[in-house]
C-alpha cells in the first residue's frame, strides 16, 4: 500500500499523487477496522450462544449474528478476490486498478533496430583525436598458442566494425583497439552482436539495468538503450559500443591512461568474481594489483597469464572445477589489433 | 419500515468492506520503487520520485568522484567508487560500486553471509559520507552496478 508520502511530494509540496497516499492511509485504518469488527461480531455471538441457556430466542439471535459475521467475512474475502480477478483478467495483474497514474511518457513509437552497417552516423563534434592506448605498454611476450592468426581473422573478416570502433571512441575517449578487444571477446566480432553481452543487437539485454536506465526512447539517442521485446536493448552496434565505453570508463572514474588502470576496468567490467588467485589452480599469485590475475584483460597476454580460468561460467553460476579460460583476454586481443 | 439493529451492522460492514477491497489492491500494486519500468517503459521524469532522486544526486556533483580503498572488519578488502558526473549515467541515478564483493555467491556458499556483511558494512560507509554532505540517500536511486545479478543482490541485502 502506497503510504509513503516522500513518493508524492517535490521537496516540500504535496503533488496530485498525494491523494492517493491519503487514501491509502484512510484505508489502513479502514483496514484494521473491519477486522477488529468482526473479530468482535465473533466474540459477542459466541458469548450470546455460551448465555442462552438454551433459550430458543436467544439461541437465534447469537445465530444471527454469527450469520452476519460470516457473511461479512465472506463480502471481506470476495469482494477483494472480484477485484483481484479483474485485475488479472483484463489489467495484465499489474495492480493498477485503483492507481493515480499520470501517463508522463506515452510510447507513440519504438525506434526499430537498424543495420550498423547502413546507418549514416549523425554529424557532432567528436573532436579528431583518437584516444591512444597508454605509453607504457608492455609487450605480448609469450603465447604458446597460435592466436594472431585468429584474431587476424576475425578482425579481417569484419574490417568496417572499425569505424564504428573509432566513431565509439570519439564519443567516449575509449581506444579503438579496447572496444576490438571487447567486441571479439564478447560477440566474436561480428557486426550484430552487441558488445555489452555478445546478443544479437536488438536483443533484451538483461544487464542493462531497468530501473535506472531509461529506455522508452522514441528516438535512438547514441550510447542509450530502447525498448525491446522483453526489456531493454540496443538499436545499433554503435549504441552498445558507446554505452559498453562508458561503462568501462565509470569503473576506474575515466583513468584509462596506464595499462594498469585499463586492466583494473576490464576486469572490474567483466566481474571481479572471475580473479583468479584464491579461487582457482592459478598459480602466479598473489596478484601485482587489482584485475591483474584476471583473465578477461590478460588471457594469454604472456607466459604469467598463460593458464588462466574461469570462476564463473555464466552470471550467477560457477563452474565446478574452475575451467581454462581459452578466449585471449581483450587487451591481448588489444594489441595484436593495434600492432596489425 | 423499521431497520433492525443487525442490518445496520451489515451495512456498516459492506461499507468497510469496500474500504478494505480498495486497500487490498493497493497493496497488492507492484511497488518496486519504480513501478512504470514496463514493457520498455522508462521512468517518468517528472514523478516525484525522480526529482527527489536529481535533487539528492545534485547535493553531491561537487563531492565527486569518491573513491576510497577500506579494509573491512571481515578482512576483506574493498573499492569504492563513484564516478564523477561525466560517468553517471544520468541525472537521476547515482552509480555507486563496490568492488572486491562477491555478488554471485549462492546463498548456500559458506562465504555468502561474509559477503554480505562485507556490503553491508561497505554501504554504511558510503551512506555516512553522503549523510555528512546533507544527502538523504533514502531519496537517492542507487545503481550498485551495471550487471542485472548485483543490482538485484545489493537491494535484497539492503532490504533483508
Amino acid at each position: 500500500m502506497n503510504n509513503d508520502w516522500s513518493t508524492c511530494m517535490v521537496g516540500d509540496v504535496p503533488t496530485f499523487s498525494c491523494i492517493e497516499v491519503v487514501f491509502g492511509r484512510v484505508l489502513l485504518v479502514a483496514t484494521g477496522l473491519i477486522i477488529f469488527t468482526l473479530f468482535v461480531m465473533f466474540v459477542i455471538g459466541s458469548v450470546q450462544y455460551m448465555t442462552s441457556g438454551g433459550n430458543p430466542e436467544k439461541v437465534k439471535k447469537s445465530h444471527a449474528t454469527f450469520t452476519w459475521a460470516f457473511m461479512g467475512t465472506l463480502l471481506f474475502i470476495g469482494s477483494f478476490l472480484l477485484l483481484k480477478t479483474i485485475d488479472i483478467l483484463f489489467l495484465g495483474d499489474k495492480g493498477t486498478l485503483f492507481t493515480l497514474d499520470i501517463p508522463y511518457f506515452p510510447l507513440s513509437s519504438k525506434p526499430s533496430v537498424q543495420n550498423t552497417q547502413s546507418v549514416p552516423f549523425p554529424q557532432i563534434n567528436t573532436g579528431d583525436i583518437l584516444a591512444p592506448l597508454p605509453k607504457e605498454v608492455p609487450k605480448i611476450t609469450h603465447i604458446e598458442r597460435d592466436i594472431h592468426e585468429d584474431i587476424d581473422f576475425l578482425l579481417d573478416n569484419y574490417a568496417d566494425n572499425r569505424r564504428v570502433y573509432e566513431y565509439a571512441s570519439r564519443l567516449t575517449g575509449v581506444p579503438v583497439s579496447i572496444f576490438a578487444g571487447i567486441h571479439l571477446t564478447e560477440g566474436g566480432a561480428e557486426p550484430n552482436r552487441s558488445l555489452v553481452s555478445g546478443r544479437i543487437i536488438g536483443q533484451n539485454e538483461p544487464d542493462v539495468v531497468r530501473v535506472v536506465i531509461r529506455c522508452d526512447r522514441t528516438q535512438s539517442v547514441i550510447g542509450e538503450p530502447i525498448a525491446v521485446s522483453g526489456g531493454c536493448g540496443f538499436a545499433s552496434l554503435l549504441d552498445s559500443a558507446v554505452y559498453a565505453g562508458r561503462v568501462l570508463q565509470s569503473k576506474t572514474d575515466g583513468s584509462l591512461s596506464t595499462f594498469e588502470h585499463m586492466v583494473t576496468a576490464l576486469a572490474r567490467y567483466n566481474g571481479l568474481g572471475n580473479a583468479n588467485c584464491g579461487r582457482s589452480p592459478y598459480v602466479n599469485c598473489p596478484r601485482k594489483y587489482v584485475g591483474e590475475d584476471h583473465p578477461y584483460p590478460l588471457n594469454f597476454f604472456d607466459e604469467r597469464h598463460e593458464d588462466m580460468y574461469r570462476i564463473y561460467c555464466k552470471d550467477r553460476v560457477k563452474c565446478d572445477p574452475p575451467k581454462k579460460f581459452t578466449q585471449p583476454g581483450v587487451l591481448t586481443v588489444a594489441l595484436t589489433y593495434e600492432n596489425k | 419500515m423499521k431497520i433492525s439493529k443487525n442490518q445496520i451492522i451489515a451495512i456498516v460492514i459492506i461499507f468497510i468492506i469496500g474500504l478494505f477491497s480498495f486497500g487490498v489492491m493497493f497493496y497488492f500494486r507492484q511497488e518496486s520503487g519504480l513501478v512504470f519500468v514496463e514493457g520498455g517503459y522508462g521512468p517518468h521524469i517528472n514523478s516525484p520520485l525522480i526529482q527527489n532522486a536529481i535533487k539528492e544526486k545534485k547535493k553531491l556533483t561537487f563531492f565527486l568522484p569518491f573513491d576510497k580503498q577500506m579494509r573491512l572488519s571481515s578482512g576483506e578488502e574493498v573499492s569504492i567508487v563513484v564516478p564523477s558526473e561525466k560517468y553517471q549515467h544520468n541525472a537521476w541515478t547515482l552509480t555507486v560500486q563496490i568492488f572486491g564483493i562477491e555478488y554471485e555467491r549462492a546463498s548456500d556458499d559458506p562465504e555468502y553471509e561474509t559477503e554480505k556483511r562485507s556490503f553491508l558494512e561497505a554501504s554504511r560507509m558510503v551512506f555516512d559520507w553522503m549523510r555528512s554532505h546533507g544527502v538523504d540517500y533514502k531519496k537517492l536511486i542507487i545503481n550498485w552496478g551495471d550487471k542485472a545479478f548485483i543490482q538485484e543482490r545489493a537491494e535484497q541485502w539492503l532490504n533483508e
